[in-house]
Formats: structure tokens, C-alpha cells, sequence
């Protein structure tokens, strides 16, 4: 194995959690991770954040479990998952605002697990923003740099330059109170960013923004951070925005990392139930393994991949049905139209059995008609449950 | 606003009159130009000047300042140290259950049972120094023990409203310990300290049990002063004097209380 492939690789340390789409670099980096060569694990995480099987627990309450991750440097990763899974912790256990039971968190290759806050480089944009009432904008900003003892004329600079890279000259000297919610989104961001972090953690930012400006907000955050180039994990419960910004998206739930990879791996190739239904709507077929193939209620569909399992759940999400008016060569469907909803540019139809399918083409539905589904044999994900 | 009853208006009118009448009956007669009887002879502010020439209520206003002054003082930083040990040390949620009776048990507890329980342990301390013999020190100590657990009970109420976020901005921002507390929790936490402490000067100025039970021949405060002065016959100048004293509470509270709202705006 080379070096380089690890360097380039997402190391993923759970192999069982790992996506079935992983390239030929992650495969090498999980066989370093397996532990033959410690020092090439160590070279592997030289650079960027890692989380190695990190637990916490509130009393009864278990908030994580055994969690790795890693995160590589200049990534905008997030962590998607529904309320109390867990996220908040990570973040917080990765800003020292909360120490784990057991674990370790590595920034380029230090250990960090022990020490406080206020010596890590890493910076937080709180889901409250959390903004000093007492202090102007500018002191606001300028909080962390005052804090390091930064020359009062660099100060200046900084604080300017990072007003003005979230659009709030002229503002420096308002009190937070004085200002709407989407500006004291900006402040909280600039405070973060004023201190270029190795690492920017932002808890679920956007939640208290309306939705046209955060999907304002989540371009505008994409954008910096391709500027920026510094490392930014974002956590959320909406799968929509984590679609749209990350680089990659961990799913967790009830304390565990369900399932990682890029948004196009998480979306299109889901492990198991949950991560395919908390990623938007995902038509779900159970059966029984045949061979190569799942004998399920609507006949025998084919599939490519492996079947780990003797009954399970095949799944395939709505825009990869495709729609034909006599029947398709494989794995075809018929169903019935229960109702047409128009998107714009696109059209969702509600058929009977359960299925949900997503189609641009111009052809007109109309209610009770009955088509042909097909489920391309190359789309039909199989799931591990 | 849904509107209430005339009787209830009538009732609250009643009990405002029954609470405030005395305090406003002895205020027209520290004006009022006469010495004996009940009659209204005139205004004037003689009684006013006379309190201000008579040595020994001076000495008793100076006394009663000294006590409530470094009493509040001292009260103020104990009782706010003691905010901050019960509301950011992580104790169990038993421990704090305790803590928080033990806090409240100075505020419930009757004056003249803390004056007794002061009696015994400065009788007891005597015998290790003379320190302790009744007098304005074992005076500013008693008062101490009942003002802290008002100013802790302000104080905390404060810290819990404040949240932890904030302080944890503070720390993600690189903050040492001591750069965090000098400039966020102790500017936010102001406004709490000063109406704890304020609270805590009424209580020393109008405190009558306390005192009575510390005391010593140099130490009278205006309230023993006015004790003393009633059982010998009740004069304008002691009408005079409550009403300084009133007032005096009066703008405090209402300053305290302006501090306590506006903090929770
Ligand atoms: N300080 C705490 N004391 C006790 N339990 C806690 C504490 N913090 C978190 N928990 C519990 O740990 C679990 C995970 O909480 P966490 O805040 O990490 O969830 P989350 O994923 O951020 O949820 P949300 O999307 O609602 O913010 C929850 O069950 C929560 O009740
Ligand atoms: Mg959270």
C-alpha cells in the first residue's frame, strides 16, 4: 500500500459502517486502520481532524457510542441526524466543551482530547450564536484575538476584513440586540472565522433563519468555505441542506455513525432503512433472496449487487423509477396512478402499492391510468436490514 | 388586560391605605409645628434641623452607615462566590436539592432565632478573644450571616437566566479563566451583584433584632436609637428620623428592583 493513498484517502475506521460504493483508497486506508502498521495510521492523520471510537454518556443516557470519524483537512463534512442523536456532542466533545468518557480526538496528529477550550484551534458558532450582549460588533469579533494578546493594530485589520467577508461594515459598532437574526448569524460566523481555526464547527446554524434565507445562508456558507479552505463541520437535522453543502455527510442516530460517504454515496447508495428513509423519500420493497435475484410481492426483480441476507429490503429512490407504457425488459412494475403532484419542472406521482416515483419527462398522468414501472436492476440499492 | 371587579379594586385600594397609613401619618407629623397632641399646627422642617444638630442620632446614623456599609460589602463577595459554587459546580442533583435548602433557611428563618443561635456562638468565641465582645465587629459579622444567602439567592437567580452559552463562547474563544470572568461573566453578572447587594444594605439599615442582641454601649444604631427613644415617649424628631429612614429603603428597593428587571429584559 501507498502512502499516498492513505494521505488521499478517507480513512474510515468502521468498516461495517462504511459505504459499498468506497473507492480503492479507502479500502487501502481501512487495512491501515486494521492496524498493521501504526505509524502509516499515524502518517494517515497527520493533517485533519480524527475521532477515535469516542463514548459519552449523561448518567443513563447514552449520547454517543464508540464514534470514529475521519475528517480531512479544508472538508466541509456534516454530520446529519434526527433530534438527540447525538450531534451536538461530537461538536462539542471536538471543542473541548465537553470531555469524553473514553476516546481520543486528533487534530493534525495531536492529541487534544484533554485539553480545555481555550487552548484548542478549533472555534464554534453557536445554535444560539451566543453573541456577547455587553460588547459591540466589533469587540464581539474581536474577542479572540484579545484574548491571545493580538497586536491592537492587526486586531483592526482583522476584525475589518472579517466584518466585511460576511457583508457587516458598518455595523462594528451596534450591539448584537440591535441587530435581526440573520446578522447575529453572521456575527457568530465572522467571531469563528476572525481566528482561522483549524477546524469550524457550526451547531446547526441555520435553524433559526426562515427558509428562503437559509437557503441564502447555505450557499453563501459553501462559498466561503471554498474561499477559505479551512476545515468546517456543520451539524443539521435537514438532509436538504446537508445535500447541498457538504463534502460529506455522516448519519447518525442514537448515538452512532450510521453510515458516511459523499452526498451523492449516502443519498443514492443508503446502507440501511433509516439513513434511506431520513434522506428524503425512498421507495422501500421487502423480500425473500432467489439466487441473484429478490423474489418480492411484484415478482422477481434483479439486482447487481451482493445479498447479505436471506429476507430484507430492497430500496430505490423516487427519480430512478423509470416509467414505460408497455412492459419494460426488466424488473418491471405495473401500478396504478393515485394522484399527480407537479413540482415545476418535474412531476411526482403517488401510485398505489406505496410507491412514490419522480419523472421530468412531458408526458401527461392523469388519475386511475395505469403504466409500467421499471427498477433499473444497477439503481435497486440492496440494504443491510 | 381582562378587568376586575370593582370590590377586588375596593380590597387592594383597602390594604394599600391599611399598609401605607402609618408610614404616611408619621411623615405629616414630623412637619407638622408642634411638640404634644394631634392637631396639625403648621409645616415646618424644624424637627428636620434639630435631628441634624442632635450629637447622638449622628452618632447612631454613622454607626448604622459603618455597619451596613462593610457588612454589604463583605456579604456582597461571599454571597456571589457562593452563587457561583452552587450554580456551576456540577453537583449531583441531590446535593443540589440540600444546597438549596440551606440557602433558603436564612431567608425563612426568624430574626430573633439567628439573633439567639449569634448570642451563643459569640458568647462561646469570647472565650478564644475579646474580639468577639458585643459591639460594632460582632455586629457587622451578624449582619453578614443573614445577608448572604439574599445576595446569593440574587445572584444566582441571574446566573441561571444568563446561561451557559455565552461563558462557553467565551472559552471557545481562547479565554483564560480569569480573562473570561473580568470580561463577560462579571459585566453581565453586575446588575445581579448590585441588586443583591443593595437588598442586602436595606436589610443591614432597618435591622433591628441583630443588632439589639450584638450590640455594645458604642455601637446604637438608628433603629436601637428609635427603640430606645419610643419607650421614653414618641417626639417629632423620631418622626422626622423614621421618615429619612423610610425613604431612604424606599429608593433603594425601587433601585434594586429597576437593576433586577432591567437585567432580566
Ligand atoms: N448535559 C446533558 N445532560 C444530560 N443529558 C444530555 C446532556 N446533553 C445531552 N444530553 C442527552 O444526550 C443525547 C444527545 O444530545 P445532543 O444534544 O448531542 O443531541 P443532538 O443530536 O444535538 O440533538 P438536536 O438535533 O435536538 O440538537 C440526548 O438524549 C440528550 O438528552
Ligand atoms: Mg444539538
Amino acid at each position: 500500500m501507498t502512502i499516498e493513498a492513505i494521505k488521499t484517502g478517507l480513512s474510515i475506521r468502521d468498516i461495517s459502517k462504511s459505504s459499498d460504493e468506497v473507492n480503492a483508497s479507502i479500502d487501502t486506508s481501512i487495512e491501515s486502520q486494521s492496524g498493521v502498521d501504526d505509524n502509516m495510521t499515524i502518517e494517515a492523520t497527520k493533517t485533519g481532524l480524527s475521532i477515535c471510537e469516542v463514548s459519552k454518556s449523561f448518567g443513563e443516557v447514552k449520547a454517543l457510542i464508540n464514534t470514529s470519524l475521519e475528517i480531512k483537512p479544508g472538508e466541509f463534512f456534516t454530520l446529519l441526524g434526527p433530534s438527540g442523536c447525538g450531534k451536538t456532542t461530537l461538536m462539542r466533545i471536538i471543542a473541548g466543551l465537553e470531555l469524553a468518557d473514553t476516546g481520543t480526538v486528533l487534530l493534525s496528529g495531536k492529541d487534544i482530547s484533554r485539553l480545555p477550550a481555550n487552548k484548542r484551534h478549533v472555534n464554534t458558532v453557536f445554535q444560539s450564536y451566543a453573541l456577547f450582549p455587553h460588547l459591540t460588533v466589533f469587540e464581539n469579533v474581536a474577542f479572540g484575538l484579545r484574548s491571545r494578546k493580538v497586536h491592537k493594530d492587526e486586531i483592526n485589520q482583522r476584525v475589518t476584513e472579517a466584518l466585511t467577508m460576511v457583508d457587516l461594515t458598518g455595523m462594528a459598532d451596534r450591539l448584537p440586540q440591535q441587530m435581526s437574526g440573520g446578522q447575529q448569524q453572521r456575527v457568530a460566523l465572522s467571531r469563528a472565522l476572525v481566528n482561522q481555526p483549524e477546524v469550524l464547527l457550526l451547531d446547526e446554524p441555520m435553524s433559526a433563519l426562515d427558509a428562503k434565507l437559509r437557503t441564502q445562508v447555505q450557499v453563501e456558507l459553501k462559498r466561503l468555505h471554498q474561499r477559505l479552505g479551512q476545515t468546517f463541520i456543520l451539524v443539521t437535522h435537514d438532509q436538504d441542506e446537508a445535500l447541498v453543502v457538504s463534502d460529506r455527510i455522516a448519519v447518525m442516530n442514537h448515538g452512532e455513525i450510521i453510515q458516511h460517504g459523499t452526498p451523492k454515496e449516502v443519498y443514492e447508495r443508503p446502507t440501511c432503512r433509516f439513513v434511506a428513509e431520513f434522506l428524503g423519500a425512498a421507495n422501500l420493497i421487502s423480500g425473500i433472496r432467489a439466487g441473484n435475484g429478490v423474489e418480492t410481492e411484484f415478482g422477481a426483480l434483479q439486482v447487481v449487487k451482493e445479498i447479505p441476507w436471506q429476507k430484507g429490503t430492497l430500496a430505490i429512490r423516487p427519480e430512478r423509477v423509470s416509467i414505460h407504457d408497455n412492459q419494460p425488459e426488466v424488473n418491471g412494475v405495473k401500478a396504478r396512478i393515485l394522484d399527480v403532484i407537479y413540482l415545476g419542472s418535474n412531476v411526482e406521482l403517488l401510485l398505489d402499492r406505496g410507491f412514490r416515483v419522480r419523472t421530468d419527462t412531458h408526458r401527461l398522468f392523469t388519475q386511475g391510468e395505469e403504466i409500467w414501472l421499471s427498477f433499473p436492476p444497477e439503481r435497486l440499492v440492496v440494504l443491510n436490514d | 388586560m381582562k378587568r376586575s371587579h370593582p370590590l377586588v379594586t375596593l380590597i387592594a385600594l383597602g390594604s394599600m391605605v391599611f399598609l401605607y397609613l402609618p408610614l404616611i401619618s408619621v411623615a405629616i407629623y414630623s412637619v407638622n409645628d408642634t411638640r404634644y397632641g394631634l392637631v396639625w399646627h403648621g409645616f415646618t422642617l424644624n424637627w428636620y434641623v434639630k435631628l441634624f444638630h442632635n450629637e447622638i442620632i449622628l452618632e447612631a446614623a454613622r454607626n448604622t452607615l459603618i455597619l451596613a456599609v462593610s457588612s454589604t460589602l463583605v456579604a456582597t463577595v461571599l454571597g456571589t462566590a457562593l452563587a457561583f459554587g452552587m450554580d456551576r459546580f456540577p453537583w449531583s442533583r441531590r446535593t443540589n436539592t440540600f444546597l438549596d435548602v440551606v440557602l433558603h433557611l436564612p431567608v425563612v428563618i426568624p430574626d430573633i432565632i439567628l439573633a439567639a443561635a449569634l448570642v451563643v456562638a459569640f458568647g462561646l468565641l469570647r472565650a478564644v478573644s475579646s474580639i468577639f465582645e458585643p459591639g460594632i465587629f460582632i455586629m457587622i459579622l451578624g449582619h453578614i450571616t443573614f445577608q448572604i444567602a439574599f445576595v446569593a439567592l440574587v445572584v444566582r437567580s441571574r446566573l441561571t437566566s444568563l446561561g451557559r452559552d455565552i461563558e462557553e463562547a467565551g472559552r471557545d474563544l481562547y479565554a483564560s479563566a480569569f480573562y473570561q470572568f473580568r470580561r463577560v461573566t462579571l459585566p453581565l453578572l453586575m446588575p445581579g451583584i448590585i441588586a443583591g447587594g443593595m437588598l442586602a444594605f436595606t436589610l443591614s439599615l432597618d435591622d433591628f433584632v441583630i443588632s439589639f442582641f450584638t450590640s455594645g454601649p458604642d455601637s446604637v444604631t438608628l433603629p436601637l436609637f428609635i427603640y430606645a427613644a419610643v419607650r421614653r415617649g414618641v417626639t417629632p424628631e423620631i418622626h422626622a428620623l423614621s421618615t429619612l429612614v423610610v425613604l431612604a429603603t424606599i429608593i433603594l428597593v425601587v433601585f434594586a428592583e429597576r437593576l433586577t428587571r432591567s437585567n432580566k429584559a
